[in-house]
């Protein structure tokens, strides 16, 4: 049954296709030479000289053109076939991380308010399970804001009014954020170019959305760290730009994946078989509004499980140091 | 309330969830162990499968998932009653759980008095077969079934083992020769009626009895469905023709 399914895979259809074309071209192609060649034979034993006839040349090259266009158009067919399997792919992952990403915190939420309810609590473990209740609710404001941006993102509705900030605090709160979030559990450094005065780091932005923008790459760098992780961030100043990259020694990216990690719902492959969770909005988001801001956002990595690191560069302020 | 320290094994890697998970578990009397990956979970239950009660698996793990657990599992501990709880609500997960060897399956956001009350009775179910007397041996098609040790023996002497759900669905069908259980009979004699499960679990299960029990499990000859309503296991000739006519 496995194998007769296989058979009809787009794919396999597509490759026999291609070799029976190929096939019918070498027969037909042969065919021509042979009788060719027989009437040339003939017309020597009969003595008759003649031009050869430039009617068949002209058929056989009308047929070669005309089997061309069937094999670019079916060509085309198989690429926009692809692309559609591609979309339903992607359908599919939207609907797994967004099922997961939303009952997780909504099991937890149920799971600590029905305790609430049923048992008697002393006043330390009460306030715990509100405390993570509360930590629950701002994880679901997050995910359905996430969703909430990248929709008024992606229909080009932007209301970003920019002002002249200066980028460093802003990173800080994110960091700080981060910190907060898991304690000690990972090592956290951070590098500032020592020689550039504060001023060098004013940008015309949308402080919002650009700590929107550092929340998410932190939150990647926990996510695909384990416990006792590093995180570090470098900032630096290059010409009119600033450059700040956020390293981890995590479970790294795949090359081939290092475009695509930014593209809306995305998910890796190693990310689904590790079960990272994610809505797969954080690094669109990101994208998106370092675009809005004129900036340049990349990621590089030396390969699966050695880290990556995370690059943004944002455009100073002409004339702000 | 449970009154003995029975091991449940709890593996979840949600933090939050985990916490309030242990926290409830521990409440009810059970003692507690959480793993929050697979890997460490499956080296646990690999060397302690004997003294656990029941494990309580989350499906989407870290390293080793929830279905690989359950497989796993399954090759070594068939008796350890195993409650899957998962994010994913489709038929399609819960029935590739079920074959995998889950014998519950929780959707998340779930009800705290329900979870306990599953476990509860999963428990209980899991003891069953020990109060049977020593080596009894029930003819089941043409092996044998031994309730006590939870496995069906050949006429060579070469034995399967089986779940204690299985067992129980198999107890019931040869402790009622003939008689043709709705599938809701089933669901209340074996699952204890659990509302949120669905008759196509007992179709799983019966597949799953086919393959072992069934000299062809394609062309059942023992486990037989009366279509639309339910199974029965037969020996009554009649009552097979009229069936196998029926299907």
């Amino acid at each position: 049954m496995k194998k007769l399914r296989a058979l009809f895979h787009p794919i396999a259809i597509f490759v026999s296709a291609q070799i029976s074309w190929g096939l019918f071209m070498f027969v037909w192609i042969r065919w021509y030479i042979l009788r060719s060649e027989e009437i040339e034979s003939l017309m020597k034993s009969m003595s008759v000289t003649t031009q050869s006839s430039p009617v068949s040349t002209v058929i056989l090259i009308q047929g070669c053109v005309l089997m061309g266009l069937i094999l670019i158009s079916m060509y085309l067919m198989f690429l926009a076939f692809r692309r559609q399997s591609t979309l339903n792919k992607l359908q599919r992952n939207i609907l797994d991380s967004v099922t997961h990403e939303l009952k997780t915190p909504l099991a937890s939420l149920r799971l600590h308010t029905e305790t609430l309810l049923m048992r008697s609590l002393s006043e330390e473990d009460r306030n715990r399970f509100l405390r993570k209740s509360i930590h629950e609710i701002e994880r679901l404001q997050k995910l359905i804001d996430g969703i909430l941006v990248s929709a008024r993102l992606d229909s080009g509705i932007s209301d970003s009014e920019k002002s002249d900030i200066e980028i460093l605090p802003v990173f800080d709160l994110s960091w700080n954020r981060a910190r907060d979030r898991v304690g000690g559990k990972r090592i956290f450094a951070m590098f500032v170019e020592k020689s550039s005065p504060q001023a060098q780091f004013r940008m015309n932005g949308n402080q919002q959305q650009l700590e929107m923008v550092f929340d998410n790459i932190l939150d990647n760098a926990l996510k695909y760290t384990q416990e006792g992780g590093q995180i570090s961030v470098e900032v630096k100043i290059s010409n009119d730009k600033f450059l700040l990259g956020v390293t981890d020694n995590g479970c790294g990216i795949e090359k081939k994946d290092s475009e695509k990690i930014f593209d809306k719902f995305f998910r890796a492959k190693s990310q689904r078989r590790h079960h990272v969770s994610g809505s797969g909005l954080g690094l669109f988001v990101c994208r998106t509004v370092v675009k809005n801001h004129g900036g340049r956002i990349y990621a590089t990595s030396p390969g699966l499980n050695k880290g990556a690191t995370f690059h943004v560069e944002f455009k100073r302020t002409p004339g702000s140091g | 309330m449970s009154n003995s320290k029975e091991l449940l094994v709890l593996v979840e890697d949600e933090e939050n969830l985990g916490e309030g998970l242990v926290f409830n578990f521990e409440a009810e009397g059970y003692d507690v162990r959480w793993f929050r990956d697979g890997i460490s979970a499956m080296d646990f239950i690999t060397q302690k499968h004997a003294t656990i009660a029941a494990i309580v698996l989350d499906l989407m793990l870290p390293g080793i998932d929830g279905f690989e657990i359950l497989q796993k599992t399954r090759q070594f501990a068939e008796r350890v009653p195993i409650a899957a709880l998962s994010a994913k609500s489709l038929d399609s997960d819960k029935i590739s759980a079920f074959e995998l060897g889950a014998d519950d399956y929780v959707t998340k956001p779930f009800s705290l008095p329900e979870l306990l009350m599953r476990l509860r009775v999963l428990i209980k179910k899991s003891m069953w077969y020990k109060n049977k007397p020593v080596q009894e041996r029930i003819a089941a098609g043409q092996l044998f079934f031994i309730p006590e040790r939870l496995i069906l023996e050949n006429t060579n002497g070469q034995t399967t083992r089986l779940s204690p759900t299985e067992g129980l669905l198999l107890q019931t069908f040869l402790d009622n020769e003939n008689k043709i259980f709705t599938r809701a009979d089933l669901l209340e004699k074996v699952w204890n009626q659990q509302k949120t499960l669905q008759t196509r679990t007992v179709d799983v299960f019966v597949g799953k009895l086919r393959k072992l029990i069934e000299p062809n499990p394609a062309k059942p000859t023992y486990l037989l469905s009366q279509r639309s309503i339910g199974y029965a296991y037969v020996t009554d000739e009649k009552l097979r023709h009229e069936l196998e006519k029926g299907s």
